[in-house]
């Protein structure tokens, strides 16, 4: 269950004077939710006296919390009447969509199997077609439901016999107010799980349908005679707000319904508590879904609200085979359960396989029902039919919530203790008081009330403010104060949020704590990312002992004696975790070292980010594992987090101690990490790998990139994807005469800044946009080199002092500073090329874009061409240092020139490099997916410095444009080149946001404040894969011509390489989401841009002379706005579309041509096809050069 | 009119063409150049006897037999069917200088090829035995049966077969007349290459030894060597002067893996490795789903990089194999009454073909200047393209280009089904098939076309005058396919 806030709920006081109208003027946008009568405010503390009303209002840029707090507080002007504050939680429920097509009852994961369609009413299951059978429809028709889901279908043939239409309420905000009807509109638009409450519905109180093949005659619901009352509290998404839930509950009660069956559920809130209490007291029965999560996913498993409240029954699962709807394959929705603590008020229903209505398909009944979801509606059904059974003892009841408690205590007393294969233990842990039996239930005979003890009050947070406050004896709620509640109710929704926080507390329900246990909880829920910083405060004040206002914390198990609390040694001064952590590397080449000029330059102390580290390093992005296979060797791992290594530096470098190699990628690769981060605001993910065999395969997160040093004897490094690491060789140089690198040593790769910032950059790259590992045109692989060079290139200037050392001895001037302009020195002259590898500053080379297609030669181009920005923009810069230094002449006078000048000239570059490194970044996220070119590169580098750097002082992007052009690069299809034409177009406004977009970006749920873990943060991306896919291929297959603005070729069929076989794709066209990826980056002016970049790639064979060539690539990047789901004047929107279309005959012909003509690897290609080095493609790319004229 | 008749067997994927000099007057002069068919072909040695048998219908004699480089696809002729050849009287054997045993350029080029080969194949039989990688050890061995013979049959014993037809072995220069007996004067064979420079092979002069190959070859090689001995136990580790630290430096990793070493629990460097290199084993204990997945993430088997660096082992056999295939000799045969010019350039790459202007030729009685290579390219109405047709076996300027004669034709011994079956995407190359094309106007042969395998007529369409000129014959075995093609000059 996601959730996230969206707007503030605020009690306030309303006795009659000025303070709900001030409140009300003084929020804005407020709207009233409920009416709190005094009785209904279970808590004996603030508020025991007077009328309050719930106001909900909007929530602002802080954490929803910290607002809350600060409302309560004053903030906002409501001082004077505000009790409390919430925020509004808008929950997507987590419910899944039944497959396009796939209607049948479906036995994967571990899912029973029914035998037949709607067995989930016969006589072994739920009994409930012998039970409705068994109550008249006049007793039936006495008795009112309340329905509370997404919405109905009217169309649809289960529609229940009696619907309350007149009287149907909708809340969502979506649509009219007084029409539950799922208002998703009628063209088929494709929503994951749309058409919730239709499915409910049906299971519910379904009509009869009229005669079909394999399903017996009769009604389709569970109570089909009685009415029912339609409210429409989650939207078309199956999102639904707390404050909607609390709208719907109070009506149906106002309505007088008996029960409310709601097969949905959020997270707690004061709002909600009260609202359950009001229904319970007005007896009526509240059925609610236990939850759902998926298996394998990291998510909180326990009830949601309301259903944990014990004033509601909790609808669980269980399957056809009896065993819990629990415990499946990975991937598979399951039910919700416990804390153990919880489930004396939950009853399971029959699920998954239930039938389920199709929303907007009126004949269609699929199988696939699952989830709690289809659960709730059975034991809301057996509820309604055991009230019209008994409806007469149950008016003579004393009290009105007796008639409620009654009915609960049938079901419950009914419910079969143990199934076909689960014991009683079992049924009790997982199901709860048993599986429903509706027969059963109508022979149990109503309680006398004398018996009938009313349930524990609802309410949102206890057990959390037993935690907070240190004691566990269930009285001290009562005099918590409004803020403990409010840090108490805080936690309790983090629990819900948190899996880890979830986890402790089902292992620690009932249980004894102590102070530990509970500082391992109040740790948990300070590092869970979402707490607010007043909590965080709060809980630090806790954790630390030093909460000044009580004498440390006590702690007392439930059950045990009272014990003497144990005085926390008063610590003494604690120095700040530091944020940095210091290492040497060789900055340039170690061979440098040789020359008494470049001594000292060779060495610097850089900074990285800190964090704990294991020996290896081991870190959270990394881990150095330096194993030699070609030499019989393992290299024991550095443990950078020694004492010794901390005080000084880590080790002093060194080449013949591969620890420090060890220390230097870890340096390096932090940093370059680094750069990205800071770049595309958002973490780095590493590129998936498989796991497991077979079917059983499973792409899963890689969390850490791992680097092995010494991996290959042989002048090569790579990044390889199939292992997500780095491999790095050694050789022994045999130097041209008058080199520095001695005839005979070794030369580590590993040891270069230049060549690990390079590889590394290849991997991020992979993690970032694996589509460009399709060689596709002859810029494709140069723009990879050239990139991973563009990044070590720009990082050199990073190295301050290093920058600083180049501008003395070159005398102010950036391009005759020649340590800098070369990459990986060591390494070019040690494979006999004098000079370094690739060198940037040697004058002009003798071969143009146009007619240079080796690899390398090309990327150098591009390379060279942003070397050159940053020395036109240093002159720039420089330009009025150099006039200041020289009193305008801007000659410098001879002998060295004064450190000042030097610094601020070094500060200048560094400055530059920054910047342009950042740029060069960011344009990764506006790039078409595949086939890129490096004019393609400069447009999604203009476009993307355009939206975070609005008006350009700099002329930053002049100077992109200004070189590209001198270099020949500029893309060939425009008619004019200049910084706005280069500009990627956006498409037109009447397509920007069309219908299918809001949809998908609802089911992204992004949550742009949360700190997620990367694991999460990449598995979300893959489920978010999978919405947009399903969003996008269902709108296209209502309306192919939705194809053409997203450049996708329409009808496109698939086709399988392995049999040649092409078929139709049942989803209008093939194409495949690559990644959904969400971006927070700050713009120059301070706010922030919120993205979400989806990739799109579809690809078809290419046959020349009948046999199959390559596979032909296009796609589409999408730059989206994700807009405000809820403000309709800011739809989610296309901010731009940046496709290389796969109908392009243009494109076709260039890569038939490119891929048949002659180019640099050809002898490779020649024997090896795309396979050539085991699979590792950069291998390739980073070997010895093939022959080549 | 003193005539050249050129049988060329289109029997595969493999060179071997008869050529029979008749001047007007006396014997004809019989000369074979090459015999061999690819390894991977089903048949092959029963096809290259039936060439062989249909040579010796034509001949009993071979005047000379060429051979132009040290390739399977053009040499395995003289294992497959050494017993035929015995029925020959062969009168010299041809080999380009690289293959003389008393030069000492040769010698380490020589040497460097059998180094190379050594390793190559010591890695192909290692990384056979890594499961990850058992998919590169079968592309490397395909890339090694092709140009150096299946196991066993190696390419460099059906060169000492060649070798041992003549007790006259003529080792050919650039720049050199191929010597022809008296009477045919009518007749010159020019060496275009190899070429000494040693640049082109990757060689470097150095101090300590007249000749040795460059340093990214040797420590290729040397690498590979060194670790393999090492793994198999022969070389120990600290006396390996190619190991990245000193013999102190760090843990045996074979003690590790094989857990030979018992360490101390409390030994964190065998832990480290235990847990972030070798793992737990995945298949160990977990039988529910749950564990089977917690037990796939912690398995670290599909990163470990045990083999990797025998990767470097196609890259050496590339290079070796474009080293070898820059051996190759090249003759061009010019007959003096007509100028034209038979192009036969084995599988020259590149790097070969760079060479041949450097050969300088002397300067005959009757002519002004001696002639240049561009003036036989600019001749030549025959060529034989080079490494079937592969895209880098062509050179375009200075090669090709400067091939203007109007009535060139070129022939092409190729099997496109073959070269795809056993991973050459691109043979013939269909850049180079176009600009062939352009300079013949259509007049391309390729061995492996419907119309000559099938025995049939001249393909539609094509220029009647030329093609005319061109017969078919036939399998005795299988009449319905065509042997060879036959052209007179």
């Amino acid at each position: 269950m996601n959730a996230e806030p969206d707007g503030l709920l605020v009690k306030v006081r309303n006795d009659g004077g000025f303070g709900l109208a001030s409140a009300i003027s003084a929020l804005p946008q407020a709207e009233v939710i409920r009416e709190s009568r005094a009785s209904s405010d279970v808590r004996l503390g603030a508020t025991a006296t007077g009328q309050t009303t719930w106001l909900r209002t909007q929530n602002d840029d802080r954490h929803p919390w910290d607002q809350a707090h600060a409302v309560v507080a004053g903030g906002m002007g409501a001082a004077a009447s505000a009790i409390s504050a919430e925020p509004d939680m808008l929950v997507s429920w987590a419910a899944m969509s039944p497959a396009p097509g796939a209607s049948h009852q479906n036995g994967g994961g571990g899912r029973a199997v029914g035998p037949h369609f709607g067995w989930h009413l016969d006589t072994q299951f739920s009994g409930l077609r012998d039970a409705r059978a068994a109550v008249s429809a006049q007793d039936q028709n006495r008795v009112l439901i309340a329905h509370l889901d997404t919405g109905y279908d009217p169309a649809h043939r289960s529609i229940p016999a009696h619907m309350e239409t007149a009287r149907e309420r909708n809340f969502t905000g979506e649509g009219a107010a007084n029409s539950a009807r799922d208002v998703t509109p009628a063209n088929p638009l494709p929503i994951t799980n749309r058409g919730h409450g239709t499915a409910t519905l049906a299971l519910l109180a379904g009509g009869d349908p009229g005669p079909q093949p394999g399903r017996a005659p009769g009604p389709l619901g569970g109570a089909p005679q009685c009415r029912v009352l339609p409210i429409r509290v989650g939207d078309s998404v199956v999102q639904l707000r707390t404050s909607t839930i609390v709208q719907g509950f109070d009506y149906a009660r106002m309505q007088n319904a008996d029960v409310i069956s709601m097969s949905m559920g959020g997270i707690t809130s004061d709002a909600l508590a009260e609202a359950v209490n009001d229904c319970y007291e007005a007896g009526v029965v509240i059925v609610t879904a236990a939850g759902n999560f998926v298996e394998g996913v990291p998510s909180p498993r326990s009830i949601v609200y309301p259903a944990r409240h014990r004033r509601v029954i909790a609808a669980t699962g269980v399957m056809a085979n009896g065993a819990p709807y629990d415990d499946l394959a990975a991937a598979t929705m399951a039910g919700c359960h416990g804390p153990d603590s919880n489930m004396a008020y939950a009853l399971a229903g029959w699920t998954p396989n239930t039938f389920w209505a199709r929303f907007g398909a009126p004949n269609i009944l699929d199988e696939d029902g699952q989830g709690t979801s289809a659960a709730t509606p059975q034991v809301a059904a057996a509820a309604a039919l055991w009230i019209a059974a008994h409806n007469q003892v149950l008016a003579a009841y004393p009290q009105r919530w007796m008639r409620g408690e009654a009915v609960r205590q049938a079901l419950f007393r009914s419910a079969r203790l143990v199934t076909a294969t689960s014991d009683a233990a079992l049924v009790r842990k997982k199901l709860g008081r048993g599986a429903l039996d509706a027969l059963r239930a109508l022979a149990q005979a109503p309680l006398p009330f004398t018996q009938l003890v009313k349930a524990p009050v609802a309410d949102a947070s206890r057990y959390m403010i037993n935690l907070l406050i240190g004691v566990g004896s269930g009285i001290a709620d009562t005099v918590a104060g409004t803020r403990t509640r409010m840090f108490a109710l805080e936690m309790a929704q983090i629990a819900q949020r948190d899996a880890s926080v979830d986890a402790w507390l089902r292992e620690h329900d009932e249980g004894a704590f102590d102070i530990a246990d509970r500082k391992e909880l109040l740790a948990l829920v300070r590092d869970s990312g979402l707490a607010s910083d007043t909590l965080r405060a709060k809980l630090g004040v806790a954790l630390d002992g030093r909460d000044g206002r009580s004498a440390g914390p006590r702690f007392v198990g439930a059950g045990s004696k009272p014990t003497q609390p144990t005085p926390a040694p008063k610590p003494g001064f604690e120095p700040p975790v530091p944020t940095r952590r210091r290492l040497q590397i060789f900055a340039l080449d170690p061979s440098l070292g040789v020359s008494l000029a470049t001594f000292e330059s060779k060495m610097v102390t850089v900074d990285v980010r800190f964090e704990p580290l294991k020996p290896g390093p081991i870190g959270e992005y990394l881990e150095v594992i330096d194993v030699d296979p070609a030499s019989d060797r393992f290299y024991p791992p550095v443990d950078l987090d020694h004492p010794s290594l901390l005080i000084c530096d880590g080790l002093a470098p060194s080449e013949g101690l591969p620890q420090f190699h060890q220390q230097m990628v870890y340096a390096v690769a932090m940093r370059t990490i680094a750069s990205f981060e800071d770049a595309l605001g958002r973490p780095a993910i590493w590129a998936s790998h498989k796991i497991g065999e077979g079917r059983g395969v499973k792409i899963v997160p890689t969390p850490r990139l791992r680097i092995y040093p010494h991996a290959l004897r042989a002048r090569n490094a790579y990044y390889s994807p199939e292992k997500v690491a780095l491999l790095f060789g050694y050789f022994p140089s045999v130097a041209a005469l008058g080199s520095a690198t001695a005839e005979g040593t070794l030369v580590y790769s590993a040891l270069s800044a230049d060549i690990v910032a390079h590889e590394t950059t290849h991997a991020l790259l992979d993690g970032y946009t694996p589509g460009y590992r399709e060689m596709s045109n002859p810029d494709v692989g140069a723009f990879h080199e050239a990139f991973a060079d563009v990044v070590a290139l720009l990082q050199h200037f990073q190295y301050g002092d290093l920058v600083k050392r180049e501008m003395i001895a070159a005398r102010g001037e950036l391009g005759a500073a020649t340590l800098l302009g070369g990459l990986a020195k060591q390494f070019g002259e040690g494979s006999g090329n004098r000079g370094a590898l690739r060198d940037y500053l040697s004058t002009k080379p003798d071969f143009s874009y146009r007619d240079t297609l080796e690899v390398h030669d090309r990327g150098s181009i591009l390379v060279r061409t942003i070397y050159l920005v940053l020395l036109s923009l240093f002159e720039r810069r420089a330009a009025d240092l150099i006039a200041l230094a020289t009193d305008g002449s801007g000659v410098l006078r001879a002998g060295a020139i004064r450190p000042e000048l030097a610094e601020r000239l070094a500060r200048e570059a560094t400055r530059i490099a920054r910047d342009m490194l950042r740029m060069c970044i960011r344009a990764i996220d506006y790039c078409p997916p595949v086939d890129i070119t490096f004019g393609s590169f400069l447009r999604a580098l203009i476009t993307a410095d355009s939206e975070v750097v609005a008006s350009e002082r700099l002329s930053y992007r002049t100077a992109f444009l200004e070189q590209f052009r001198a270099a020949d690069l500029l893309p060939t299809n425009l008619k004019t080149a200049s910084v706005e034409t280069l500009r990627w177009s956006s498409p037109p406004a009447d397509q920007a946001s069309p219908a299918w977009l809001g949809s998908a970006v609802a089911g992204f749920n992004i949550h742009w404040r949360e700190k997620l873990s990367r694991e999460t943060i990449s598995e979300r991306a893959s489920q978010r894969s999978k919405v947009l896919h399903d969003v996008l291929s269902r709108a296209i297959a209502a309306d192919p011509s939705l194809c053409i603005p997203l450049g996708l070729e329409p009808e496109l069929a698939l086709y399988d390489r392995k049999t040649g076989a092409t078929r139709r794709s049942a989803e209008g066209t093939a194409f495949e989401v690559r990644n959904v990826r969400a971006a927070r980056r700050p713009r120059s002016d301070g706010t922030i841009q919120e993205d979400i970049i989806a990739v799109i790639v579809q690809r078809k064979p290419v046959f020349i002379d009948g046999s199959f060539v390559f596979m032909f690539h296009g796609g589409c990047t999408l730059v989206i706005d994700p807009g405000h789901a809820l403000d309709p004047q800011r739809p989610a929107r296309i901010r731009y579309a940046v496709y290389k279309r796969l109908t392009s005959q243009d494109r076709l012909d260039n890569e038939i041509a490119y891929r048949t003509g002659s180019f640099a690897s050809a002898a490779k290609a020649l024997y090896f096809d795309d396979q050539w080095n085991h699979g590792e493609p950069f291998a390739a790319l980073h070997a010895d050069r093939g022959e080549a004229e | 009119m003193p005539k050249i008749t050129l049988r060329l067997y289109c029997h595969g994927l493999g060179d071997c063409h008869l050529l029979k000099f008749e001047a007007d007057a006396g014997a004809p002069f019989w000369m074979l150049i090459d015999c061999g068919i690819h390894s991977s072909t089903k048949g092959g040695k029963a096809l290259v006897r039936e060439v062989v048998e249909d040579i010796r219908s034509c001949t009993d004699r071979l005047d000379v037999v060429v051979g132009t480089h040290e390739h399977w696809d053009h040499n395995s002729g003289f294992i497959q069917a050494q017993d035929l050849f015995e029925n020959f009287e062969v009168g010299e054997v041809w080999l380009a200088w690289t293959e003389n045993p008393a030069d000492d350029q040769a010698k380490a080029l020589d040497k460097y090829k059998g180094d190379a080969l050594a390793a190559v194949r010591g890695a192909a039989a290692a990384l056979a035995l890594d499961e990850g990688l058992s998919g590169a050890a079968e592309r490397l061995g395909s890339l090694l049966g092709f140009v150096f013979g299946a196991t066993g049959d190696i390419s460099r014993t059906a060169r000492e077969n060649l070798r041992a037809l003549s007790p006259v072995v003529r080792y050919l220069e650039p720049g050199q007349f191929a010597p022809l007996p008296a009477g045919l004067d009518d007749f010159r064979v020019y060496v275009l290459a190899p070429s000494r420079n040693p640049k082109l092979f990757g060689m470097v002069d150095s101090a300590s030894e007249t000749y040795s190959m460059g340093p990214q070859w040797s420590g290729l090689v040397g690498g590979l060597t060194n670790g393999l001995a090492i793994r198999e136990g022969v070389l120990s580790p600290s006396s390996d002067p190619l190991a990245p630290f000193d013999s102190a430096v760090g843990i045996k990793l074979s003690d590790l893996l094989e857990g030979e070493v018992v360490y101390a629990p409390d030994d964190l460097d065998a832990r480290f490795f235990a847990e972030h290199y070798t793992g737990p084993n995945p298949a160990a204990s977990a039988t529910s789903t749950a564990a089977k997945l917690k037990a796939a993430k912690d398995d670290q088997s599909w990163r470990r990089i045990d083999s990797d660096w025998l990767g470097a082992s196609s890259e050496l056999a590339l290079q070796l194999d474009s080293r070898t295939n820059n051996t190759s000799l090249v003759l061009a045969i010019e007959t003096v009454a007509t100028g034209k010019v038979l192009l036969f350039a084995a599988d020259a790459q590149v790097g070969n073909w760079k060479g041949w202007s450097e050969a300088k030729f002397k300067l005959l009685a009757g002519q002004e200047k001696p002639v240049e290579v561009a003036d036989l390219l600019a001749r030549t109405v025959f060529y034989k393209v080079g490494h079937h047709g592969s895209r880098n076996a062509t050179r375009g300027p200075g090669g090709l280009e400067a091939m203007s004669a109007d009535d060139l034709i070129a022939f092409i011994p190729t099997d496109q089904v073959m070269a795809k079956k056993v991973g050459w995407s691109d043979i013939p190359a269909r850049a180079l098939l176009e600009h062939l094309g352009e300079k013949t106007k259509g007049r391309i042969v390729m061995s492996d076309s419907g119309w000559i395998q099938s025995g049939g007529a001249r393909p539609q369409g094509t220029n009647a005058a030329w093609f005319g000129g061109i017969e078919v014959g036939l399998s005795k075995v299988d009449p319905k396919r065509g042997l060879y093609v036959e052209l007179t000059f």
